[in-house]
């Protein structure tokens, strides 16, 4: 070591590398190749079966409007952890009960027969339908804190992560119970069925696709507003920063996280009736797998982030949207695309795309 | 005289009651649901007004609240059915909405026919019943409080403290074992058809008191006369058991290898793994693309014809912890919740390939025809072969797990469990270290997935969804985590115990979510804890040295 001289580009260079962790610079290699790989591959599909401009246009329209109902159950995802550092694990849980009870109150109306004919009826109907949901989400949510989450908040990490898997199996399965194995399928009210050409594009627009994105759109607005200008949202955000210290500045821990659950909860609700209205199925199973792919979509933007979780969820629903025929796959692989993109969005930028940097008490 | 518990634990129980009836249990147990009901709301006036530390509740008190909660139940459970009866009566089919409120569920409850229930008669003869019976319940769970007071906790305590309680505990697996013994017998009839679902639970027994009995053992001989009785015993019972039987306990024996892997892991060095099924599923698809006649290996590589048992079990090993190393680097840096959610994405990208490379893996069809493992000419393909070598691989995989936890590495695994940063600091490897763990781990998995295939014959991409992952994450913490006696312990528990339940099949996952969540709360330490993690968990200072049983 000595010999060699203590200055010069080369000695610098070499020490550089060394400082950089050894195992970070095999994983950015592995990560670049990945992409290298992709972009191969997309090039190579793209070359072999052009697509037309109107099917990509199609395609990313679905994909927002998929990634607006992921943002409203991804938001209770990221502002649960934001202020537990705890995955809710049976979010989607409680978001399948907000679709089951938009789905009974749609049931109602349609037999009263509101969802037809006069527009102002069939508008109300269908704000009703999103309330029941939402109604019926806050309550399961809020039980599921009181009951399950709430005796161990001062647990080690693992505790209350098994108790809402366990509480999300007996959601589940309770539903499965209760409302029957036959899938509910959802009957669109006439006001959101059908859709817009636009011009001379050949691109079409669903009435329900807009009709989701722009609920979606304006609950996140409500909810921005409710976190930043509000009181409860300044405590949240006030105990999301340190729970003692809130504490000692006279908010009241418990309630303000029963209000998060409850927050997080109505928009899950409403999330449930918009998975509805685009999915028209609903089953016990349904708020699963939309669940998983929320939280994907959180940890993509940062979780713990509020603006993250809707940008993430807009970007996977497009990504998801894209994925298999870009990649030239079957529309089965729109699963792996999503699970992948978030492996190497992590690798990169392991807080998420728009996150802050963690300290250890909450990573 | 507060009847404030009272009003709060019957709107508690009613609606626990209310939940049941919506899940069908009425329907399910038909004319016993009555007495079911009564026991319930006597055993949770008997919970919920139970005397906190400190203040005892004297007998008046906990008997009119008692009875407080008994009537507000019976009048709830009254109103609810007459609503349902009515709408029944009118042809309004309540079961679109609830499922199981069909005429029959309101006719088990007031004890009418489904026609007597459609023609709308009274249903008040049969709810005024189960009203006065919920009524002495609750008055006979609120009286009863005064036999669970400290005194009596305190003489319990005694009991088990004694020598008597001492031998107790050591002999009652022997008691089990005699018991199923006895049921083996010629001309003794327990149990009628359900003969060997006896059997099985008294082995369940037998084991998880064998379990207990080595943790109260006092180390040096009695422990050690103790292990080679529970050994001979252990190795005897494939020989006494039927068909049915060994292939539930061959079940629970692949589980349990799983769930040590997992351990080390999660239990270990303390990195949560939801994705674990990944390694189960390459085990078994190795080991049977290699050996199943019509895998796409064996088809276009005829070389390969004739792989025995012992040479794929290896590859089968080799291949999961090549794929666990190489799925881990990336994501080597991430820790807490951001591995657990990665890790559950590869599980479910491995099932998803599994599902949808056909030509390689037969997708939905699966791996057909897997050969039975033939060790040294004896033919190990069925349920018998398959416990024995399930036992073996249970035995081989504790003993190196326990050998690891004392070694060097494992005492860097709890370190890097601790914290990470002090470990880093202290000088130990993370890199080197966090890969052997989940080598390890995926080398025990793949071993149990070779198993596995093996013992099904068939297998299917279905076979390995993240609800294996899920089980066996669960059967680790239930039983204790860190202990591998836990482990043997929460595999009887969830993989054994519903079998046994099988009559109540449809409630088992209800039933085992309320449980975890339950047990979370009660009971975070496991059945059978380990000593570090019981102390941890109950935020007790390390006064003294662990001993190495833990």
């Amino acid at each position: 070591m000595e010999t060699l001289p203590k200055k010069g580009p080369y000695r610098q260079a070499l020490a550089a590398i060394r400082r950089i962790n050894q195992s970070r610079i095999f994983i950015i290699s592995f990560g670049i190749v990945i992409i290298i790989l992709l972009i191969w591959r997309i090039v190579v599909v793209a070359r072999q079966t052009p697509f037309p401009p109107q099917y990509w246009a199609f395609q990313i329209i679905n994909g927002l409007v998929l990634g607006g109902v992921y943002a409203l159950v991804a938001l209770g995802y990221t502002m649960v952890y934001g202020i537990l550092f705890m995955i809710n694990f049976a979010h989607g849980e409680v978001m399948m009960m907000g679709g089951f009870a938009g789905f009974f109150t749609l049931q109602l109306l349609t037999t009263l027969g509101w969802t037809e004919g006069s527009p102002y009826l069939s508008a109300l109907s269908i704000l009703l339908v999103i309330a029941a949901g939402m109604i019926v989400s806050v309550l399961t949510g809020v039980a599921l804190e009181r009951i399950a989450y709430r005796p161990l908040r001062t647990a080690p990490r693992l505790v209350p992560l098994i108790s809402a898997i366990g509480a999300s199996f007996f959601l589940q399965y309770s539903a499965l119970r209760i409302f029957g194995v036959t899938p509910h399928n959802y009957r669109k009210p006439e006001l959101i069925s059908g859709g817009w050409a636009i011009g001379e594009t050949g691109i079409f627009v669903t009435r329900t696709g807009v009709f989701i994105f722009v609920t979606s759109i304006l609950m996140m607005i409500g909810l921005f507003l409710i976190v930043k200008r509000s009181k409860m949202g300044r405590a949240m955000r006030a105990v999301a920063e340190d729970k003692e210290i809130a504490s000692l500045m006279g908010v009241d821990i418990d309630k303000v996280i029963a209000f998060t659950f409850a927050l997080g909860s109505a928009l899950a609700g409403a999330g449930g009736v918009m998975f509805g209205f685009h999915n028209t199925v609903m089953r016990f199973n349904t708020g699963f797998i939309p669940g998983l792919k929320a939280f994907t979509a959180a940890v993509l933007g940062g979780i713990g982030n509020i603006p993250g979780a809707m940008f993430g969820s807009l970007l996977l629903g497009v990504i998801e949207a894209l994925g298999p025929s870009a990649l030239g796959v079957p529309t089965e692989y729109k699963d792996v695309i999503a699970f992948s993109i978030l492996v190497l969005v992590l690798i990169f930028r392991p807080t998420g795309l728009l996150g802050e940097v963690l300290t250890e008490k909450k990573a | 005289m507060y009847l404030k518990d009272g009003i709060r634990g019957g709107l508690i129980t009613f609606g626990i009651i209310l939940f049941l009836n919506l899940l069908g249990l009425p329907l399910t147990a038909e004319s016993s649901i009555v007495p079911i009901f009564t026991v319930l709301v006597g055993l949770f006036a008997l919970l919920l007004l139970r005397s906190r530390a400190g203040q005892e509740r004297s007998l008046l008190n906990a008997s009119v609240n008692g009875l407080l909660i008994g009537i507000i139940n019976g009048i709830g459970l009254v109103i609810v059915t007459y609503i349902f009866a009515r709408m029944q009566a009118n042809a309004i089919r309540v079961n679109q909405v609830f499922a199981q409120i069909l005429p029959e569920h309101t006719g088990a409850l007031a004890g009418l026919t489904k026609a007597e229930v459609l023609a709308g008669e009274s249903i008040w003869p049969g709810m005024t019943k189960i009203a006065v019976l919920f009524a002495i319940a609750g008055l006979v769970g609120g009286a009863s409080i005064r036999f669970f007071t400290e005194k009596g906790r305190k003489r319990m305590d005694s009991i088990s403290a004694s020598s008597f309680g001492h031998y107790t505990v050591l002999i009652l697996p022997l008691v089990f074992f005699a018991l199923f013994l006895s049921l083996r017998i010629k001309g003794v009839k327990i149990g009628g058809a359900e003969e060997n679902i006896l059997g099985l639970l008294l082995i369940f027994l037998f084991v998880s008191a064998a379990l207990f009995a080595l943790r109260a053992a006092r180390p040096g001989k009695e422990q050690i006369a103790l292990s080679i009785v529970f050994l001979i015993l252990l190795v005897a019972i494939p020989q006494l058991t039927d068909l049915f039987q060994n292939a539930v306990l061959g079940a629970v024996a692949i589980f349990v290898v799983m769930g040590v892997g997992l351990n080390v892991v999660v239990g270990y060095a303390g990195l949560l793994n939801l994705g674990y099924v990944a390694f189960f599923g390459i085990g078994a698809y190795t080991f049977g693309l290699l050996s199943a006649p019509e895998s796409y290996v064996l088809v276009t590589l005829p070389a390969f014809n004739g792989v025995t048992f012992w040479i794929g079990l290896p590859i089968a090993i080799l291949v999961g912890v090549i794929t666990g190393i190489l799925l881990v680097i990336p994501v080597l840096s991430m820790r807490g919740d951001y591995l657990a959610i990665v890790t559950l994405g590869f599980g479910e990208i491995i099932r998803l390939l599994l599902l949808n490379l056909r030509d390689y893996t037969g997708g939905p069809g699966g791996v057909l025809n897997i050969p039975s493992p033939i060790v040294f000419g004896v033919d190990f393909g069925n349920p018998k072969g398959i416990l024995y070598l399930g036992i073996i691989f249970s035995g081989i995989v504790a003993f190196i797990t326990i050998r690891l936890r004392d070694s060097r590495l494992g005492r860097s695994w709890i370190a890097l469990r601790e914290d990470e940063d002090v470990a880093q600091a202290m000088g130990i490897n993370l890199v080197a270290v966090k890969l052997l763990a989940f080598a390890t781990g995926a080398a025990f998995a793949a071993g149990a997935g070779a198993l596995y295939a093996s013992r099904q014959v068939n297998i299917f991409p279905d076979n390995f969804s993240l609800l294996v992952s899920i089980d066996v994450l669960c059967l680790i913490i239930i039983g204790g985590l860190g202990s591998i006696e836990g482990i043997v312990l929460g595999s009887i528990a969830l993989i054994g115990l519903p079998e046994i339940l099988r009559s109540v099949n449809e409630y088992r996952i209800v039933a085992f979510g309320a449980l975890l969540v339950l047990m979370m709360i009660l009971r975070p330490e496991g059945l059978l804890p380990s000593v570090r993690h019981q102390r941890e968990l109950r935020g007790e200072e390390m006064t003294e040295p662990v001993t190495s049983s833990d």
